[in-house]
């Protein structure tokens, strides 16, 4: 009874304001708004069918594997070495980590706003370094090769130090005894850290990467405000190509189905988040 | 090794050390504060090449000035308040009973709910936003408060129930059952004795979920579309897409005025956000 009127108000809320909208959209796949009546007439699997020959869905999902891959991979590498320097003895060390932490903290449209400062062909500081140092400057968020390599620049600066924060607390729990025996034992750093460290905080970083993967899938923000998908669709991501449809083309009902390939990748990344963490828990 | 040789190679690791801290304070922070010092600048200036580090006040208010009371943002500000402080207190209070209840009964599948429930953390927003739009426009809210509030209280409250189970788990439960041979209910237990003890970890809650609200956009682009009922985030997207040639000394300003709250707020709790971010997977 107690169990009922404790946690019941939770499910139910979730239930109507997360899983009704979700099937509410797996409804919506199979149908798609009439534009001279304005309501939504059924059409079957015309949407599904129609997506898998759309080249700019095609390009938008090979773009936001690119991203995910790329991002994860460099944001969870430097993450790790990040925390492996933060093990060094230092001034004012927890007033470093405050402002490590600070780019997670910043608004993701803010941060993309920031970077067009960095990253803009006409004055941005990166073309400017790159004068310095008389190299030639390149057009970062205006040419097809280099756009979505800037939206993965901005979500590592932003995300690196999640990476960072994970597997530096993980770390932080390794028994100092184990590092010592490591040391007793003759092993020198690069054999502690490949054969101690790695091995110990493996599952650590499996959930920092999975937890990274399934947010990068869903990227949408910085591709908005930096690069607006372009130019043509270089840079255009799934959730950035499903917002065009749903609200700039008026075709709500084709979003719903590409957002599901959206679902059924993260549902099927959370069932690994959720069993690689029971397994950690032991529940 | 003689000693002389030791000092010295000390010294070179001390050297190595902050070296690296400055690269790495550097790459956090200059686009924060190249940013900052762009809102001070007027739009020609900041085209000015090569750039520098002049600034104009003039040029500085005429900024802040068409921010914050032509392109409305102190009342987006206000919206933005509003709904984060609402939808986080709605979570807390909906979520922090659930979290008691799965911390302290035990009943068959409860760790499969307690995992379903962390598991809506991860749907993505891209795939419900038309349905929540379609919903709040039924109900009559789109373009209103509670239309935002109403879904992120959802979309906050599988990570009040994680990280509030997490800090409830580390209080005995002799507390609460010395309370309720003493007299108390269930919830009175829960709220007499657990949730005074259990104030930090209702503080590092409310931080992530105000963070979260706080920066959120998609949702906000679909179901608010006058500045009645944008938020912040949403108002600088507008920015992006509705004006041609875009005016960068409004646009810097336009970034500091959304993360500045963000950074002073996070300053002043930055305690708890570096154990909060750990408490939920570490533990």
């Amino acid at each position: 009874m107690d169990a009922w009127l404790l946690i019941a108000p939770t499910v139910v809320y979730l239930l109507a304001f997360a899983i009704f909208p979700l099937l509410y959209s797996l409804y919506l796949s199979f149908h798609e708004l009439d534009k001279m009546s304005n309501v939504f007439e059924p059409v079957g699997l015309a949407n599904f069918v129609e997506l898998s020959k759309d080249p700019d869905f095609l390009v938008s999902f090979r773009n936001t594997i690119g991203f995910v891959v790329a991002a994860v991979a460099i944001e969870v590498v430097l993450g790790f070495a990040l925390a492996l320097f933060f093990n060094r003895r230092f001034f004012a060390k927890d007033f470093v980590r405050t402002l490590v932490v600070l780019p997670m903290m910043m608004t993701p449209i803010a941060a993309a706003l920031m970077w067009r400062f960095m990253l803009s062909a006409d004055f941005g500081m990166l073309n400017y370094a790159i004068s310095l140092f008389h190299g030639t400057p390149v057009n970062w968020v205006g040419q097809a090769n280099t756009a979505l390599l800037s939206v993965i620049l901005v979500d590592i600066w932003q995300w690196t130090p999640f990476c960072f924060l994970l597997i530096y607390a993980g770390l932080q729990a390794i028994p100092v005894e184990i590092l010592e025996a490591g040391v007793v034992d003759g092993a020198n750093y690069r054999q502690m850290v490949g054969r101690i460290i790695i091995p110990l905080l493996k599952p650590i970083i499996l959930l920092a990467i999975l937890f990274r993967v399934i947010d990068t899938f869903k990227v949408f923000d910085v591709v908005f405000a930096l690069t607006y998908g372009g130019p043509g669709r270089s840079s255009s991501t799934l959730s950035f190509y499903i917002f065009q449809n749903g609200l700039m083309y008026s075709r709500p009902g084709y979003g719903a189905a590409m957002s599901y390939v959206v679902v059924v990748v993260v549902i099927i990344l959370v069932n690994v988040f959720i069993r690689v963490l029971r397994q950690e828990r032991g529940v | 090794m003689t000693g002389h040789q030791k000092k010295l190679r000390q010294l070179l690791n001390n050297l190595f050390t902050y070296v690296v801290l400055l690269v790495i304070m550097f790459l956090i922070l200059f686009p924060i504060v190249w940013l900052l010092i762009s809102s001070f600048k007027s739009h020609l200036d900041i085209l000015s090449w090569p750039p520098t580090l002049s600034v104009d006040l003039a040029a500085a208010v005429r900024n802040y000035q068409s921010v914050l009371v032509g392109r409305g943002f102190s009342e987006l500000t206000r919206n933005s308040a509003i709904i984060t402080a609402v939808s986080t207190a709605g979570a807390i209070v909906l979520g922090t009973p659930a979290a008691y209840g799965l911390s302290r009964l035990t009943f068959r599948g409860k760790n499969d709910l307690a995992f379903w429930i962390l598991s809506n953390r991860f749907i993505p927003i891209i795939a419900v936003a038309t349905p929540l739009y379609l919903i709040m426009r039924g109900v009559h809210l789109l373009n209103t408060l509670p239309g935002l509030i109403f879904p992120y209280i959802a979309f906050n409250l599988p990570l009040v129930v994680w990280i509030m189970k997490g800090f409830l788990d580390d209080l005995p439960s002799e507390l609460d059952q010395a309370a309720m041979v003493d007299g108390c209910s269930r919830w009175g237990a829960l709220w007499r004795i657990i949730l005074p003890l259990a104030r930090p970890g209702l503080v590092t809650t409310a931080i992530f979920c105000a963070i979260f609200t706080w920066n959120e956009m998609l949702l906000g682009l679909y179901v608010t579309s006058t500045r009645v009922s944008q938020t912040v985030p949403v108002g600088a997207a507008g920015l992006i897409t509705m004006e041609r040639g875009i005016d960068w000394g409004v646009s810097a300003t336009v970034g500091i005025v959304t993360v500045i709250p963000v950074f002073l707020f996070s300053m002043l709790v930055r305690k708890e956000i570096v154990r909060g971010l750990t408490a939920g997977a570490v533990r």
